[in-house]
């Protein structure tokens, strides 16, 4: 139980000091990027990605930031799954639902980003980059499996319990 | 269990990539390292030319490095392994009992060494001692608790499924 106290405080910090203030920010920069370019150089060094203004990168730019956005779900939904735990309540209904929604949204996520980066790539730097090796996106599509395998396993482990008890 | 299957067919792949990556490492560093060509290392979003360093200073960079590389390595031969014996039916085996908490040790490691590797780096390569929460060793931390939580609720529905077998 210790080691689960210091994850849903570590979680619980993550989510205060980082989370929360990002989502109004993102917001705001989605929808102000659309008037006035020049905010999302504020955030990006310009040697590293070259952002023009045209329509097609702003759509791209909103696209990400709502990414970001979905990222910051699971990692609500996560925080909101430890609570289950701590209630010692790990086979509930909630933490097989939670953890499936995890998987599929860390999945879906991280199939658009490697498809959205590479369009970005492709209209912004007018280059057509593909990686196959260790990217960060197979890293997150693997993350959006193992929760959704996780919460496969739940759901046997929830079966046995509930048989063990109608049993007593 | 279509998603265990295909999420072991990425981790082998990402597994043998990794075998590829390392070999590459092994073969090329030596011969690199004794012609004062550039040669750079991205680490955790750092990037250093091993080339312009003295001799010393890449050897420590480099066995840092190498060594929380390996760990990580380690975790993901340990995640393949399970895999295999979750394809199989045996979700809640000893073997995976165990991985996982062996997984989550590595992590933990892997988290904590890469804060450490990070502020030894800083000051051997541009003396400056920097201290801060970073993403990418937080995200390691909590992965690695939860795969030590995990191993606890898997021994734990271990135990009730035991117990059931053993009433029919």
């Amino acid at each position: 139980m210790r080691r689960l106290i210091i994850l849903k405080s570590l979680v619980d910090f993550i989510w205060i000091v980082t989370c929360i203030p990002l989502v109004p920010i993102i917001l705001f920069i989605g929808v102000y990027q659309f008037f006035d370019n020049s905010i999302i150089s504020l955030f990006f060094n310009n040697d590293e990605v070259n952002i023009d203004s045209t329509l097609i990168s702003k759509v791209l730019i909103f696209l990400a930031l709502m990414l970001v956005l979905v990222f910051i779900y699971c990692f609500y939904l996560f925080r909101k799954t430890l609570r289950y735990f701590q209630k010692r309540k790990p086979f509930h209904v909630d933490v097989m639902t939670n953890f499936n929604k995890i998987g599929a949204l860390l999945m879906i996520s991280g199939i658009s980003s490697s498809i959205l980066f590479f369009v970005f790539r492709l209209f912004s730097d007018s280059k057509f980059q593909m990686s196959l090796g260790l990217t960060p996106y197979i890293f997150v599509i693997c993350l959006g499996l193992f929760f959704m395998i996780l919460s496969e396993v739940f759901m046997v482990a929830k079966h046995a319990k509930d048989e063990n008890e109608l049993t007593i | 269990m279509k998603t265990i299957n295909i999420l072991k067919k990425l981790i082998a792949i990402y597994y043998y990539l990794m075998i590829i990556g390392f070999v590459g490492a092994i073969i090329s560093l030596p011969l690199l390292l004794f012609t004062n060509k550039s040669y750079e290392i991205a680490f955790l979003g750092n990037e250093v030319d091993l080339g312009l360093l003295p001799l010393y200073k890449s050897l420590i960079t480099l066995l840092l490095v190498g060594t929380l590389y390996f760990l990580f390595f380690r975790a993901v031969r340990l995640i393949k392994r399970s895999l295999k014996d979750l394809s199989e039916g045996n979700y809640f085996s000893i073997l995976v009992i165990s991985n996982f908490k062996k997984i989550g040790i590595l992590f933990l490691i892997c988290g904590f060494g890469s804060a450490v590797v990070k502020l030894v780096l800083g000051i051997l390569l541009a003396n400056i001692l920097k201290l801060g929460i970073d993403s990418s060793w937080v995200i390691f931390i909590i992965m690695g608790l939860f795969f030590l939580f995990l191993g606890e609720v898997f021994s734990k529905a271990g135990a009730l499924k035991q117990e059931n077998d053993l009433t029919i």
